[in-house]
């Protein structure tokens, strides 16, 4: 099942994503910053038979559509900065499927950062201890790097470089236990890496300054390692003969100033 | 010493039906009404098990995604758990002067269903599902776009302004 997240911006961006999930064969489409819902999905389904469907996204700020409908990705959580999804196609296991958009750099500092991925991590955990299994996948715009302290802590998003580490499972601090997330997305970092060197690009006057950030992320929880292939994530720079990339290399504002994140289960 | 159990149970345990379950073609119908208006208005059907005893109720529901997911109760359908057959079906919230039909077999079923269908009221919500979701309605003809080859009515010019270049006329 291939699944695709992008941040768009609030722009209309019509043809390119309907182009870009048609060439990729994309079944899950999760979307942040859309600015019309409906006329995202009336462009999604102009021009193909395998129609899109729009599930409820009323209460948080994430979009999600699939190729499949609403009865198989039933409502489990939702709050503005998260939405919980259990997906459940006949004959397959059911995964969960958790979007983000957490809130930006703008409003807020990293302490503040790290304090909400704490508590939304916590909300999975429970989430996962509620429907019994913690088959989970996480996507979005995370809106920290992988190597922020709200990605890596045990108590944020505890989201490891290597699968290695991520197959022990879970670690203990003080006697509680934390799950491991793998992030593939330290795997994709500068020019000598697969890809674009990262999924954002952002140049101002300050002293620190990293250009390229991997805001956009998937985090795999090790029960569905398994099921993930690396090889099959892509941070998009074209879509046909469409660049999302201005000659310089860094998105395309016009389109979005985020690049669209492209990856598969196997489930 | 065991005694073998005699199995009391024929061979083909479920006798063999061509006709297909109303749950099913509601299903069918639900897709296919997805299909038409590009799942800007969706069908969808749930089953629960009616107030009379021994009797399973369908639903099917037009559902507006752009509306809140607004669902309004197109029909229902009740026949008994044991039988797909008689069917009997009503538009509890439909204007229509025939609300309830009783369909004997499949195929009175689905000419039960096309009637609904096909009913100016059904239209009629679906339309206004559709308009209000911001797509026009796929049963309604599509206007035709003024063809702007034709020459201008003359009627419709533009009434010419005072000429200012003209001096006024002093009294």
């Amino acid at each position: 099942m291939k699944f695709l997240f992008w941040n768009i911006k609030k722009n209309s961006i019509g043809r390119v994503l309907s182009d870009i999930v048609e060439e990729h064969n994309v079944e899950v489409v999760i979307l942040a910053e859309c600015p019309d819902e409906i006329q995202v999905l009336s462009d999604l389904n102009a021009n193909t038979d395998n129609l899109f469907h729009l599930s409820d996204s009323s209460e948080t700020r994430v979009v999600i559509y699939t190729r499949f409908p609403g009865e198989y990705m039933q409502f489990e959580h939702s709050e503005p900065y998260l939405t919980v999804r259990r997906v459940s196609l006949p004959e397959r296991r059911e995964i969960l499927l958790v979007a983000v958009h957490a809130p930006s750099k703008l409003h807020l500092k990293a302490g503040d950062q790290w304090a909400m991925a704490s508590r939304l991590s916590a909300r999975v955990r429970e989430i996962e201890s509620r429907v019994g299994h913690s088959r989970t996948v996480l996507v979005g715009d995370l809106n920290m790097n992988p190597f922020e302290e709200g990605m890596i802590s045990a108590n944020g998003w505890h989201a490891v470089m290597t699968r290695g580490i991520a197959r022990k499972g879970k670690r203990s601090i003080n006697k509680e236990s934390y799950p491991f997330f793998y992030n593939p997305m330290w795997g994709r970092f500068g020019d000598d890496t697969e890809g674009p060197p990262g999924t954002y690009y952002e140049k101002s006057g300050s002293f620190i300054k990293y250009f390229w950030h991997l805001f956009d992320q998937v985090l795999i929880r090790p029960d569905l390692l398994k099921s993930f292939d690396s090889a099959s994530l892509r941070v998009l720079e074209k879509c046909g003969s469409t660049s999302l990339v201005r000659r310089s290399g860094i998105p395309n504002a016009r389109l979005s100033d985020h690049l669209p994140l492209l990856f598969a289960l196997e489930i | 010493m065991s005694t073998a159990i005699d199995d009391l149970w024929p061979v083909e345990i479920a006798s063999v039906t061509d006709e297909v379950p109303p749950v099913t073609i509601l299903k069918q119908q639900a897709s296919l009404l997805g299909q038409k208006t590009k799942n800007i208005v969706e069908a969808k059907v749930e089953t629960t098990l009616s107030d009379i005893e021994g009797v399973l109720r369908h639903t099917l529901y037009l559902v507006a995604p752009a509306l809140n997911f607004y669902r309004h109760p197109l029909l229902d359908v009740e026949h008994k758990v044991t039988s797909m057959y008689p069917a009997f079906f009503e538009m509890p919230r439909s204007d229509i002067k025939q609300k309830k039909f009783l369909a004997r077999d499949e195929q009175e079923f689905k000419d039960g269903l096309k009637r609904v269908f096909a009913d100016e009221e059904t239209k009629k919500v679906i339309g206004a599902l559709l308009a209000q979701s911001g797509q026009e309605s796929p049963f309604t003809k599509k206007r035709k776009s003024p063809d702007f080859t034709k020459p201008k009515s003359p009627f419709t010019e533009k009434r010419k302004g005072p000429d200012f270049t003209k001096p006024k006329s002093t009294k």
